[in-house]
């Protein structure tokens, strides 16, 4: 007697599972597609951009930073050079390989350095923005996860998806929050949290034009939830899909 | 091309320039309507000047020649002017002058310098050298073009003429493989005057390229000779070989020059017998990152021209790692063996030896060392650092502690200590440290 109930518990917890395992599937595929739509709408093969940085610091200094930024092959290789203030001109930061090769170049002396990739989670020029974050390519390579529902995000509908990093990933963070445009697929923002599970930074990104048929967000800003701190960047010209030498993305051509 | 001639070529080039081939920079560069079917930048006219002031107070702790401390604090103001231009062709002129003046306690004398050990040893052998030790070390105002170089894209090549900085290898304090740039120690990078030299950068495949570099120094002191680097996976490897000079100044054979040149009046430099050999240079790196740290072997040995006081071959390597810490910490570490570096006999230097590391031809004292160093970023805009030397040759070493903050933008102020630990006559413990404030204002 006891046997029919415990079998149909059985039963049901076995067509319940693998009923669950369809739906966590179906989940993660609606998850990967909708990064995958995120990426067509806002990648693009080639760009080229004039930025400005401003970083606002805990204790209320601010900090201008003037930048020439080039990205290749979805961000997979990008280059940053600064133009202003005067003590960094000339300085570039090259990322190869999705940010696993990270090159620095230092105009005065000449010099190329090739820096250790434990690096990446250090914060460039003391901006919020790790070199992690610089390398962000295709959401759909670095990132895993499910949707979790929609949310308005500052007058937008989006869905809401629970991400973790790839081995492509990122390597600072342990999990995300990521919210996509339900009507272009533009990334609206990225909740950071870090290998605690605690939330660290959040990145808000808005402005967005169309250029050559992509979705450039021209105005994103990147708190850092733990200290106070944050980081806005405004482009100030950006081309998309352009011809740039390859060799621009080469550390024997930082120096020229 | 003569050090005489190299202002000369940069205003030539310079004079090339019409306002329809020249940009200030490339943020300046009008770069139309964003989506515009033609995307292609139009050029602004203009040169771009910028530069630095920098002003510098040292303390210098000494032990004195009869025992004790004595003390030096000098103040250096230094200029830096920046030129830079962009002509048609993708062309680039660039060009720094530098003015550097001193005030303060500017002359230290010789025997407050040499540990006494090797001054008493000297003047046992010879009592002349009483006298030529009453000679004093000077830091001299200095007025240079820095730099003053074209760089020149031809294809996929590039072609940089002029005087250039041509600082090379993996190396953070000592680079084995780099025949033209001598660093600093305690400030490893800081820049340094320029190289006249003609390099050509050329690409071979995709991971590959060629450094080709011929400096011609008076034309009795040429260098060339080049890199081939390449890129393998999670490798950079180089392998490297010049041919250039190395100079051995025999400062205790000059001797009687020397004493005539004091008893006249003349020039002390004049007098000193110098031995300059052929020297040929192979050698290569290898740079790798394993689980997030940097790892880096540096190395070459050098074949001198087997010629009376000359200096013999010798080896010179140096290893190294770095690796930055989740919680914003930088640690370094590398090591040095240098094949030239003098050892010690009776527990001391000789005078010609440290006549050489004054002059710049030998590196260090010693032969082997270590070089570790810690920096981390506190509140916003300092970061703190320690570090250290110790030489394994003599068991010398020295500590080191430095802050520097970048109180506003394009503002810093470095500051550092070192203290020199070990025996009077050893290489670290010959002074008991110094101090510097570095203030450097960009413009």
């Amino acid at each position: 007697m006891l046997r029919t109930p415990f079998r149909l518990l059985g039963a049901i917890v076995v067509i319940a599972a693998l009923g669950g395992s369809g739906l966590c599937r179906a989940a993660s595929n609606d998850a990967s597609a909708i990064l995958a739509k995120a990426d067509k709408a806002g990648l693009a093969k080639s760009s080229r951009m004039k930025v400005v940085q401003t970083i606002h610091t805990p204790s209320g200094d601010v900090r201008e930073f003037k930048i020439l930024s080039y990205s290749q092959g979805g961000n997979e290789k990008s280059l940053t050079e600064y133009v202003a203030p005067n003590q960094v001109r000339g300085m570039k930061i090259l990322t190869l390989n999705d940010g696993d090769d990270i090159w620095s170049y230092f105009p005065r002396t000449n010099r190329t350095r090739k820096i250790a990739s434990s690096a990446r989670n250090r914060r460039v020029q003391g901006s919020d923005f790790t070199y992690d974050d610089m390398a962000t390519g295709k959401l759909a390579a670095q990132w895993t996860g499910k949707m979790a529902g929609t949310e308005t995000i500052e007058g937008h509908t989006c869905q809401k998806l629970l991400v973790a990093p790839t081995k492509k990933g990122p390597r600072s963070y342990k999990k995300a929050i990521m919210w996509i445009d339900s009507a272009d697929y533009a990334l609206r923002r990225i909740d950071y949290y870090d290998e605690d599970g605690d939330l660290q930074k959040r990145l808000v990104l808005g402005e967005y034009k169309k250029i050559g048929g992509v979705l450039v967000p021209h105005g994103y800003t990147m708190t850092n939830l733990s200290d106070g701190g944050r980081t806005t960047m405004k482009i100030v010209a950006a081309q998309v899909n352009v011809d740039l030498p390859e060799d621009l993305f080469s550390s024997a051509s930082l120096g020229k | 091309m003569t050090c005489r001639l190299a202002p000369v070529c940069f205003w030539a080039l310079l004079s090339a320039w019409s306002p329809q081939t020249v940009a200030a920079d490339e943020w300046e560069e009008d770069w139309g309507s964003e989506g515009a079917e033609d995307q292609t930048p139009r050029k602004v006219p203009g040169v771009a000047i910028h530069g630095s002031y920098e002003n510098q107070l040292t303390g210098l702790a000494l032990r004195a020649h009869g025992g004790g401390a004595k003390s030096a604090v000098l103040d250096s103001n230094r200029l830096r002017v920046d030129l830079e231009a962009k002509l048609s062709g993708g062309i680039e002129v660039r060009a720094a002058a530098v003015a550097q003046i001193f005030a303060g306690q500017t002359r230290v004398a010789l025997r407050d310098l040499i540990p006494a050990e090797t001054l008493d040893a000297l003047i046992f052998e010879d009592a002349r050298w009483s006298a030529v030790l009453a000679d004093v070390y000077t830091y001299e105002d200095l007025y240079r073009i820095q730099d003053a170089y074209a760089v020149i894209p031809v294809g996929s090549a590039v072609l940089t003429l002029g005087k250039q900085p041509l600082g090379q290898g993996a190396g953070y304090v000592w680079n084995p493989t780099d025949p033209f740039t001598s660093k600093d120690i305690f400030d490893p990078t800081y820049e340094k005057p320029g190289v006249i030299a003609l390099r050509a950068t050329l690409p071979v495949f995709e991971n590959v390229f060629i450094d080709a570099i011929a400096a011609p120094g008076d034309l009795e002191d040429w260098t060339a000779g080049g890199r081939l680097n390449i890129k393998a996976g999670p490798l950079t490897l180089a392998g490297v070989f010049y041919a250039t000079r190395d100079a051995a100044t025999d400062l205790e054979s000059s001797l009687d020059a020397a004493s005539g040149a004091l008893e006249a009046g003349g020039d002390l430099a004049d007098a000193v017998q110098t031995v300059e050999a052929k020297k040929v240079m192979a050698g290569g790196e290898l740079i790798a990152d394993i689980l997030g740290a940097r790892l880096w072997l540096e190395g070459a040995y050098n074949f001198i021209e087997d010629l009376a006081g000359a200096r013999g071959d010798y080896a010179e390597i140096v290893a190294g790692f770095e690796y930055f810490f989740p919680f914003e910490t930088h640690l370094m570490v590398e090591a040095l063996y240098y094949g030239a570096g003098a050892e010690q006999k009776g527990g001391f230097y000789t005078f010609g030896q440290w006549s050489q590391v004054l002059e710049g031809e030998t590196k260090m004292l010693g032969r082997s060392f270590l070089f570790e160093s810690l920096d981390h970023p506190v509140g916003d805009f300092w970061t703190l650092g320690l570090g250290s030397f110790q030489s394994i040759s003599d068991g010398s070493a020295a500590i080191m502690a430095d802050a520097t903050y970048a109180f506003a933008q394009d503002a810093e102020l470095w500051l550092l200590a070192t203290i020199g630990l070990g025996e009077p006559a050893d290489f670290f413990g010959s002074s008991y440290g110094q101090a510097w404030a570095r203030l450097k204002l960009y413009f």
